[in-house]
């Protein structure tokens, strides 16, 4: 986990993948997690229930939002006042475009 | 991604279940609740019940917000949903439960402004772009969901948004499981507590289950092997004599639960005297209004919603299949007049529906058991 919160701005680099549009041929995000039953970004589950509560990794932060990209690699600004402080690189649970939750990084167990 | 693809080991969920089977006493008969639709989802798809031994018995509770919506508010929205002034937005899957004059896709296909959305602040944001509008959201779900409605309400009074509005369905998920402890109809052994809906909450509010009715809980996350070993967690304490609220989901719930969630609800929300759940009937303050502070904001104060209480139609026993009663294939009309692509009952509708997920992905089980289809 990284130590500071890093603004997003046009001075610093940027993700390589951020705002870019992706090429459908190359290589998503986590490909070892293509199983279909898995709730990413794009796939929806129920949005409504719990099951839709997605695993994301914050790409850039903006103010009361940020990047984040899922396991299959889509991207989306995410609001992550309710789950502040977050730094770049935490993994955290969405449901419905608001970050509800982190997961919990044991000592000496690495996020990625 | 770490924290997914390791709860999805085969082989690992299949040494699990062979630690169910020690613990199983043949002589005895378990049913545990799974009440959340996430786990019922998960249990179908996954073949979860295939590797249980027969003596245990998933019963699905009423932890799908669509599903267990009485057809009242979704005729109310509706009839919002008609005004010309309005845009409607909501979740996908609100677009197909039918209230007793149709379904919002159906009002959309007659004229009215319905959108989906993915987020309430996707609604948020189709206010700012259409000032001259009134934008509705339809708000529904469970602790899970609520914050985001919250959140979005606290955007909006900050950023003094005054056409947007929210009508407001959220429940909470304790009074229901209480209501189905007080149930003469059901004997349960253990609860599945939900994952997700316990990020915000924690599991405190769990603690009445072992305290009051003996019965053991224990919160679990979505991956298949996160089921089969809450599955093994509950047969343990069983097995022990044990009775308490565990934790199996702690890389993602605090034991505490999310405080500042909690807070922005607090602030925003308060507690209904009483609502009505589909199949369950009026529990007391299991729902959830916008508080007066944010009452410029609650489509209901705005719109004057009349609030008629529908009665299910005839044939639907969604309210039997909610309570665990019956299973969706014991109904009389589940995979017949009732389909996922034509639903009489909000069962069918969400995928996360107890009927949908066995219509989806339980057929080969009722094969199995020689059930009628």
């Amino acid at each position: 986990m990284n130590d500071q919160a890093v603004p997003l701005d046009s001075t610093r680099p940027q993700p390589a993948s951020a705002g870019k549009q992706r090429d459908p041929s190359a290589p998503r995000g986590y490909p070892e997690l293509q199983a279909p039953a898995f709730c990413t970004l794009d796939h929806d589950g129920c949005v409504v229930c719990a099951d839709a509560g997605i695993l994301v990794r914050v790409m850039a932060l903006a103010g009361d939002d940020a990047l984040c990209e899922d396991a299959s690699g889509n991207q989306a600004h995410i609001a992550v006042e309710l789950v502040t402080p977050v730094y770049l690189g935490d993994v955290l649970l969405t449901h419905g475009g608001v970050a509800i939750g982190k997961v919990i990084v044991r000592r000496g167990e690495k996020a990625s | 991604m770490k924290y997914v693809q390791e709860f999805r080991n085969a082989e690992l969920a299949r040494a699990v279940a062979a630690k169910i089977v020690t613990l199983t006493d043949p002589s005895r008969h378990y049913k545990i609740m799974e009440v959340c639709g996430g786990h019922t989802h998960t249990i179908y798809r996954h073949g979860i019940k295939d590797l249980l031994p027969p003596q245990i018995e998933l019963v699905h509770g009423p932890g799908c917000p669509v599903c267990v919506l009485p057809m009242g508010r979704v005729d109310d929205g509706i009839a919002i949903a008609e005004r010309p002034e309005v845009i409607f937005t909501c979740f996908g899957d609100m677009m197909r439960v039918p209230g007793s004059k149709g379904t919002l896709i159906e009002i959309k296909a007659q004229g009215a402004d319905v959108r989906m959305v993915y987020s309430p602040l996707d609604a948020l944001r189709i206010a700012r772009e259409n000032p001259d509008r009134e934008v509705v959201f339809y708000a529904i779900g469970f602790e899970t969901t609520a914050p985001s409605t919250a959140l979005t309400l606290q955007r909006a009074k900050r950023e003094g948004i005054s056409n947007f509005s929210v009508f407001c369905n959220h429940v909470t998920i304790v009074p229901p499981v209480r209501a189905l402890l007080d149930s003469p109809d059901l004997r349960l052994d253990g609860f599945i507590g939900p994952g997700h809906v316990s990020t915000v909450i924690g599991c405190r509010p769990y603690q009445f289950m072992p305290k009051d009715y003996g019965k053991p809980c224990v919160v679990a996350g979505f991956e298949p092997l996160d089921l089969i070993q809450s599955i093994l967690m509950i047969m343990r304490q069983l097995a022990e004599g044990r009775c308490e609220v565990e934790n199996q989901y702690s890389r993602v719930v605090p034991w505490e639960g999310n405080l500042q969630a909690l807070k922005c609800l607090a602030e925003v929300f308060e507690l209904r005297p009483y609502f009505e759940w589909r199949g369950l009937g009026f529990i007391a303050q299991s729902a959830l209004k916008i508080s007066p502070a944010y009452a410029d904001f609650d489509a209901e104060l705005r719109y004057s919603v009349s609030g008629v209480r529908v009665a299910d139609p005839k044939a639907c026993q969604c309210g039997e299949v909610l309570k665990g009663v019956l299973k969706p294939w014991q109904c009389k009309v589940f995979g017949t007049s009732c389909t996922p692509e034509h639903p009489l009952g909000a069962l069918m509708v969400s995928s996360e529906g107890a009927c949908a997920a066995y219509f989806n992905f339980g057929r080969k089980s009722l094969e199995k058991v020689g059930a009628p289809a």
